[in-house]
């Protein structure tokens, strides 16, 4: 049976949660005739550590995370790597160490690092067909909230 | 409803304003490589200026521009069908001059995809780049910067 919902390239999802999605993009297809996009999915600490490579690489203090400890946690990763002459690979690989080690305690930085978060596509809805997304959604997703800025909805399972 | 989309877009502002104007650092050597950082470099602006963005060597794919509302304007997004010039460009621009008066980007209306001007009134934006333009800012690559137009 045709697949009523597509993900952005590169996006994680795991097989529980890919049933889930399909539930709720069969359930909006019926309403709607319109298909869903996944647009982020579960991330991998790596992917986090690269990521917070980048924006600390171009001179971001990383004010952006509302968890301010955990931030500035690996901000500290970071300097301590830069400091010691560490190559990129390396620093990155210090940063993950450092997710890791937060992860454990149940810490996320980003919503993404816990299993069964993902984003949908709002931008294309239409006021009534985003009621319709959280009416499919009801029932499968633990949580559905409309985000305003960026725009999409953010899904847990 | 309203509260929730008032209270989401209040959180996502209050977190960028202690951004501000990106520091002024000076550029930090790296494996060798001259790593320049994100930096807007005047964050008052009048209808008559021009936004002057400093990029990374390494920045995020896309670029938005959030009004004082909240509406986000999308400037540069292959993945959307936005281009304000080719991938391959926009990944090695050094500096990015973006005029005040007339700078269209695109927004969504009732689904429907529409260009607009962004800078249509006075107060605070935000410069947006993100590899992801529809997750949080806690789960892309992003650079952000406030500017206040008057």
């Amino acid at each position: 049976m045709k697949e009523h919902y597509t993900s952005k390239s590169g996006v994680i999802l795991e097989a529980n949660v890919k049933l889930k999605i399909k539930k709720i993009a069969d359930k909006y297809y019926a309403a709607t005739q319109k298909n869903i996009v996944v647009t982020s999915g579960t991330r991998t600490s790596k992917s986090q550590a690269e990521a917070m490579y980048g924006k600390l690489a171009g001179g971001d203090k990383l004010t952006v995370y509302k968890n301010r400890t955990a931030a500035q946690e690996i901000k500290k990763s970071y300097d301590d790597a830069v400091t010691a002459k560490k190559l990129k690979p390396q620093i990155i690989q210090a940063i993950k160490s450092t997710l890791d080690s937060q992860i454990l305690k149940k810490v996320y930085i980003s919503k993404h690092l816990r299993k069964g978060a993902i984003d949908v596509r709002s931008r294309d809805m239409t006021p009534n067909e985003k009621i319709k997304f959280k009416t499919a959604s009801l029932g499968v997703a633990t949580k559905v909230i409309l985000e305003v800025t960026p725009p999409h909805f953010h899904l847990q399972f | 409803m309203m509260k929730a989309i008032i209270k989401s877009f209040l959180l996502f502002y209050l977190a960028l304003l202690s951004i501000g104007c990106v520091e002024v650092k000076t550029s930090i050597t790296e494996n060798n490589n001259t790593v320049e950082h994100f930096l807007v470099s005047s964050t008052e602006l009048t209808k008559n200026d021009v936004i002057t963005i400093n990029l990374p060597k390494v920045r995020p794919k896309n670029l938005a521009i959030i009004d004082p509302n909240g509406q986000m304007f999308i400037i540069q997004s292959a993945e959307a069908d936005v281009l304000m010039m080719r991938e391959e460009e926009f990944l090695l621009l050094k500096t990015l001059e973006i005029p005040i008066r007339n700078s269209k980007g695109t927004i969504w209306i009732n689904g429907q995809k529409s260009k607009q001007v962004i800078f249509e009134q006075a107060g605070k934006y935000i410069i947006y780049f993100a590899d992801n333009l529809e997750t949080e800012p806690e789960n892309t690559f992003n650079f952000s910067a406030q500017i206040t137009v008057k």
